[in-house]
């Protein structure tokens, strides 16, 4: 009798499941019917933000590392409402746990984006280690630009920044998670790369922004093509678009371009403050900025003595940032560079070269030590002028000096003083 | 019911019992008294009957009792019968029986003679370094294996004969110094109860003897070999060898073991320990790679990196089968191809293998039935399920059983299968011995030869979840 | 506790393992961010507290293990008080587990639904749960000590994994100030997080149902002071890796290892989801310990139907307020944190007024 209700029992499981398993009726969605969306654009508009995203799409070649993307772009009043026009309008669930690059466009820079990244780091199918920049125009532009780099444009952006420029502290890297923590810590500011667009020498950053990425002529080409185009624009907020297309419609305008030529740059930083972009570093001051807060990897600085150059490899970088509460509250910045020759159009810097490799002539020591201390000063200056502790000195206040934290706290921060001390040391050759 | 002192009368009696037609009835004089000879003929050696029992007797004028009989037979193994029941039961488990006018008690003389196959490498377990005899279908040829590797008075065999029709002879083998007495009581208790129409093979007697009858996972080893035989019976287990059967059985059994290959004790170690490793991953890969699989694309594309992802998708397009569906397809398919290559001609073999592996692998692809990924990952699963080859049965089932729980409920229904098989496993003892030990519970000594295996020097005791009497198996440590 | 059988005891190791296995993996889904929201970096003095008094009620129990010579719970009541209020005491802690084990299903639930489904699956994915802890609940507690005894290499790993993985992207010395002007955030963030400790209080109810070994107090102290090392590292780790917006990263486990792993295969999965079998085991646990208070509590010879009934219950009760666990947890927070105070903490200081009683006089 026992054993007879356990197999019943058994039986009734095992039709369940059988039931499941053929059904999969759990609101399902098929990895066929999904976007798997690898960057998101986001876009300020008048109505709410314009939502880009990049889907990846297989070839159906045999190869599997010739990817390629399609864009789909969608309006709303939050990020949320744009996901969901997306998948309302396109009828792709967007997948977005393999979005590993936001763009936000200038316009939204200007506004806000902490409501747009909190929103990020909220979602719960969203990658916080999503890697975050800002534009230098919309990024439904930027995505769309066709590069020899990658035949995914945002997968080309990704390694401008992290496998390019990161690990040479060349850029100010920063993801969904680390923004939104500085801009919610005691620092209540971030910082993010500032991409632009290099198109050949001919071109200027600004220029080339404009005349590659024209979001209009996207829309307006796929709206025209529609025959020879993937997918024709949906529907009045929701515009979909192939980047093939859109490189088609660059090379008439160009005058016959026969290969894409946009290379991203991502050297210079953009700088937040209460949500808003308040400065952007030039390269030599992210690259400052890189030395006083990590570890420096395989960075090269070229210092120049009449018209001379030399390219110093830093080999390492001892960085110490504290504070002082003397007669003032000072800022003391320490940084000591251990550099060795990399490169050189000097004739001495080369006799140590080619001989001691690692040893640099005393005067560009010098050089390279006032170069740093001009650059880190001005930036420092600069930042706690406009009242942005890109230093962290309210954070360090609450760590280290708690007791004073109350005291302090609210005295502005151009009422510090900096006390910059820069070190630059040669490395002897091995023995 | 005894024997009539005339031998007509029994003859008559017996003849009216034993109606198969190769029982021989060979009468003779036995001086000046008739003698009968009954045997069967196939079982029988009739060359060594001949010159052992009727040439003596022939002669022979002195007295006839079946006890100097016995004396006078040049063969070791007569003894008496003394009623036509147990002469009828020795005639059918082979034995001859000699009758002697005017004598109501029988000589039984054990002269059997079986066609067997030569000792030979068992296919399932070959090995590279190691002994290469493995056991045959005769019971006397097995046992005599065995005794040939443990020359002790401690080693026991135990006959019990199973069967009603089949009368087979089962032995029970163990070291009294080193089983467990109640393991052992057990055992011979359970096999003495059996009451069957006839034992086919060894796997009838382990039916027979288990507590759980019905049971996800098998609950006694087995092993083709006798030197495996003997290092478990040194292990403090009982063996089983069943005439007919050239699989010996082995008690209590604890899953750990089909992890372990005779050949891992004769090699260096670290290779030993790097192939039960090995094991475990394959036996890891086997069960859960189709569920993963599935679950993963149905439920949790996040785990699948971005770039392998859309290869899938790449190749996915325009395959009518759902995911879950296509493995299920292909695993049909694979068993299906399994099954049919082990029962084909071996000439067809080949052909076979070049219908699955082309023709049905390659062409269903480009045909878009299924997938290259999904036949990629059954064709890896069930090369790994064969890396441990008596743990095919139960994981074959369960890796069907965790495909479907995939396909319905996705990862999280992985994991409680998972913990609902560890529920069952972990209460599943059989002779009081957990099958799960020495990891659940866990016995710190026994770890040593588990997935991974210390050196034989170091491993100092006997298994204790067996419950051994003798605990020690190594005392000198030269090392 | 439990009807007595000698068959079904315990050993000493594996209490030590069910603390070491099941304790910690049910403190690291949503307990560090509820801990930061309420005093930041110093969650870890938070936990730390708990474990304290925790392990003050591990040695209670001990004392009333050498005091009434290993009786069970409920023989100790019997003998010195009356059935009727054992049973009454039994019924109390059944339902005190009950309460004990809504937190863990709801949080399990949702942290099923957020790491591992990203399309939110039906309600339904969560029932077989029910089955396996019905299907435990009839078998002994020899079998939950040996799933802990499986179950410890599992956590082990995962943890370990974890820690591997989350302490390049941590920055300690976000836990910085360490010594702070006194205030009593920590208090009330454990007050506040209450039913999350007090599982030591296990023990209680193991009392009589295990063999006593030498050491073995210092063992079950070390075993459950090493899952709290475990616990209050994780806080560190976890805070390090997500400071000021800590208070927002519920079931921030996975997240906690995705910067390492960017752009690779995220193995951090395989952490995830050795650390849910011990998950599954530390839920069940309370809910198995409540099926035998009720079986003793109403003197039923199986515990078949109390393990029908709860389970049934529970799983009404999970399908109903799937998604509501902060509405839950609030609940239970605001008008049942003394019932877990007076179950996990006081009934234990209590039970140690009980004299001592001679030999025969305590029943067997």
């Amino acid at each position: 009798m026992k054993s007879r209700l356990k197999n019943k029992i058994v039986i009734v499981i095992a039709l369940i499941l059988t039931i499941f398993y053929f059904t999969n009726d759990f609101a399902l969605i098929d990895i066929e019917k999904t976007a798997i969306i690898v960057a998101l654009g986001i876009d300020k508009v008048d109505s709410g933000i314009e939502l880009t995203a990049q889907i990846g799409v297989p070839q159906a070649s045999q190869q599997t590392f010739n990817n390629e993307d399609t864009l789909i772009s969608a309006k709303g009043e939050t990020v949320m409402e744009a996901v969901e026009n997306i998948s309302k309008r396109s009828g792709w669930f967007p997948k977005l746990s393999f979005c590993n690059v936001i763009i936000l466009g200038k316009d939204l820079a200007n506004d806000n984006v902490q409501i747009v990244c909190d929103h990020l780091l909220a979602s719960e199918h969203f990658q916080s280690s999503a890697l975050l920049a800002v534009c230098d125009g919309t990024a439904r532009d930027f995505l769309s630009t066709p590069t020899p780099l990658d035949n995914i444009s945002s997968f080309a952006i990704r390694k401008v920044i992290v496998e390019n420029g990161a690990a040479t502290s060349r850029v100010g890297d920063s993801n969904v998670k680390s923004f939104c923590q500085d801009m919610h810590g005691k620092k209540n500011c971030g910082y993010m790369p500032f991409i632009t667009i290099i198109s050949g020498e001919a071109k200027e950053e600004g220029q080339t922004g404009k005349e590659v990425n024209s979001g209009k002529n996207c829309a307006d080409f796929s709206e025209k093509s529609g025959d020879n185009g993937l997918i024709a624009p949906l529907f009045e907020n929701c515009d979909t678009f192939s980047r093939d297309r859109f490189l088609s419609s660059t090379e008439g305008q160009s005058g016959g371009e026969s290969s894409p030529s946009a290379i991203f740059d991502a050297t210079k930083t953009a700088v937040f403050k209460d949500g808003k972009i308040v400065d952007i570093l030039s390269e030599d001051e992210t690259v400052y900025l890189n030395l006083l807060n990590k570890k420096a990897q395989r960075l090269v600085l070229t210092t120049k003595i009449d018209d001379k150059s030399c390219a110093l490899e830093v080999y390492k970088n001892k960085h110490n940032l504290s504070l002082d509460f003397g007669v003032k509250p000072t800022l003391n910045l320490d940084l000591k560079l251990t550099v060795r020759v990399a490169d050189s159009t000097t004739e001495s810097a080369n006799n140590n070269f080619l001989g001691r490799r690692s040893k640099v002539p005393d005067e560009y020591l010098l050089s390279l030590e006032n170069d740093a201390t001009t650059v880190i000063k001005s930036l420092a200056t600069r930042m706690l002028e406009k009242g942005v502790d890109l230093f962290g000195i309210k954070d360090r206040l609450y760590k280290y000096h708690y007791f004073k934290y109350e005291d302090y706290k609210n005295i502005p921060l151009d009422q510090y003083l900096i006390n910059l001390n820069v070190q630059v040391l040669t490395l002897d050759s091995p023995k | 019911m005894t024997l009539y002192k005339s031998l007509t009368k029994n003859l008559e009696v017996i003849k009216k019992r034993l109606t198969s037609q190769d029982v021989v009835f060979f009468e003779f004089k036995m001086g000046k008294k008739d003698a009968l000879l009954i045997y069967i003929d196939p079982v029988t050696d009739k060359e060594v009957l001949g010159r052992l029992v009727v040439e003596p007797l022939s002669n022979y004028k002195g007295k006839t009792d079946a006890d100097t009989i016995c004396k006078r037979v040049f063969s070791p193994q007569a003894t008496t019968s003394p009623d036509v029941d147990s002469v009828i039961n020795d005639i059918e488990l082979g034995a001859s029986i000699l009758i002697i006018d005017g004598e109501t008690t029988a000589v039984k003389i054990d002269l059997l003679k079986y066609t067997t196959r030569a000792i030979s490498e068992p296919p399932t377990s070959a090995v590279v370094k190691g002994p290469r005899e493995g056991f045959t279908e005769c019971f006397k040829t097995n046992l005599g294996l065995m005794r040939r590797r443990i020359k002790s008075e401690s080693f026991v065999i135990k006959k019990i004969t199973v069967g009603k029709y089949s009368k087979t002879d089962v032995a029970v083998l163990y070291l009294s110094d080193v089983a467990d007495d109640t393991i052992v009581k057990k055992v011979v208790e359970r096999i003495s109860k059996i009451d069957i129409d006839g034992v086919c093979d060894s796997s009838y007697i382990s039916k027979c003897i288990v507590e759980h009858k019905v049971s996800l996972v098998k609950q006694v080893g087995n092993t083709e070999k006798p030197d495996i035989l003997m290092a478990k019976l040194l292990e403090g287990r009982v063996g089983i060898i069943v005439d007919g059967s050239p699989i010996a059985v082995t008690v209590p059994y604890l899953l750990v073991e089909d992890f372990q290959s005779s050949e891992d004790y004769f090699q260096n170690h670290y290779r030993a320990n790097m192939q039960r490793v090995l094991r475990l991953i394959s036996i890891i890969l086997a069960l859960s790679l189709p569920s993963i699989f599935v679950a993963a694309q149905l439920f949790h594309l996040q785990i699948i990196p971005i770039n392998f992802l859309l290869t899938i998708v790449n190749s996915i397009k325009g395959i009518p089968l759902s995911p879950s569906f296509e493995m299920l397809f292909t695993l049909l398919i694979f068993e299906i191809l399994n099954e049919a290559s082990v029962r084909m001609p071996k000439y067809v073999g080949m052909a076979l293998s070049v219908v699955g592996a082309l023709v049905l692998g390659d062409t269903a692809v480009r045909a878009g039935i299924v997938s290259t990924p999904t036949i990629m990952i059954m064709a890896l699963s069930g090369i790994c399920l064969y890396v441990t080859p008596e743990l095919v049965d139960t994981m074959s089932f369960l890796r069907l059983l965790y495909l479907v729980v995939a396909g319905a409920v996705g990862g999280y229904g992985l994991v409680l299968l998972t913990c609902f098989l560890l529920i069952y496993l972990v209460s599943l003892e059989n002779f009081d011995v957990p099958i799960l030990a020495p990891f659940a519970p866990m016995k710190k000594s026994d770890l040593k030869d588990t997935l991974l295996m210390a050196n034989l020097s170091t491993t100092k005791l006997r298994p204790l979840s067996l419950k051994p009497k003798n605990k020690v198996r190594i005392k000198n440590d030269e090392s | 506790m439990m009807s007595p059988n000698e068959k079904n005891k315990l050993k000493l190791r594996q209490i030590c393992f069910i603390f070491l296995a099941f304790m910690p993996v049910t403190k690291i889904a949503l307990l560090p961010s509820v801990l930061a929201g309420f005093c930041e970096e110093r969650l870890f003095v938070a936990t730390i507290l708990g474990f304290l008094l925790d392990i003050g009620v591990l040695l209670c129990c001990m004392r009333l293990f050498y005091k009434h010579q290993n009786s069970t719970l409920f023989n100790v009541l019997e003998t010195n008080f009356s059935k009727t209020f054992a049973k009454i005491v039994y019924f109390g802690y059944g339902v005190y587990f009950i309460l004990k084990a809504i937190v863990p299903l709801l949080e399990q639930q949702d942290y099923v639904h957020n790491t591992l489904y990203e399309i939110t699956p039906s309600k339904l994915v969560f029932i077989p749960l029910f089955i396996v802890s019905f299907y435990q609940s009839l078998k002994g507690l020899k079998v939950l000590g040996r799933s802990a005894d499986a179950c410890i290499y599992l956590t082990a790993l995962g943890f370990l994994l974890i820690f591997f993985l989350s302490i390049p992207e941590a920055d300690f010395t976000n836990l910085l100030p360490i010594i702070q002007k006194p205030t009593y955030k920590p208090v009330n963030a454990l007050f506040k997080s209450i039913m999350w400790f007090s599982d030591s209080v296990y023990l209680l109810l193991f009392l009589g149902h295990f063999e006593g070994e030498k050491r073995q107090t210092l063992k079950l102290t070390l075993s459950y002071l090493g899952a709290s090392v475990v616990v209050i590292l994780f806080m560190i780790t976890f805070y390090a890796v997500f400071s000021s917006i800590a208070n927002s990263r519920f079931f921030a486990t996975p997240e906690l290892t995705i910067y390492t792993l960017v752009d690779s295969v995220r193995f951090d999965y395989v952490a995830i989801f050795l650390l849910m079998f011990s998950q599954v085991f530390a839920i069940i646990l309370p809910i198995y310990l409540s099926t035998k208070c009720f079986e003793r509590a109403f003197a039923l010879k199986k515990s078949l139907v109390p393990a029908i009934i709860i389970n049934a219950g529970l799983c009404i009760f999970s399908i109903i307020f799937s998604g509501k666990l902060f509405k839950v947890l609030g609940v239970i927070s605001n008008y049942f944190g003394y019932v877990f105070i007076f179950f996990g903490y006081v009934v234990p200081l209590l039970l140690l007024l009980i004299p001592k009683r001679g030999k025969n006089e305590v029943k067997a």
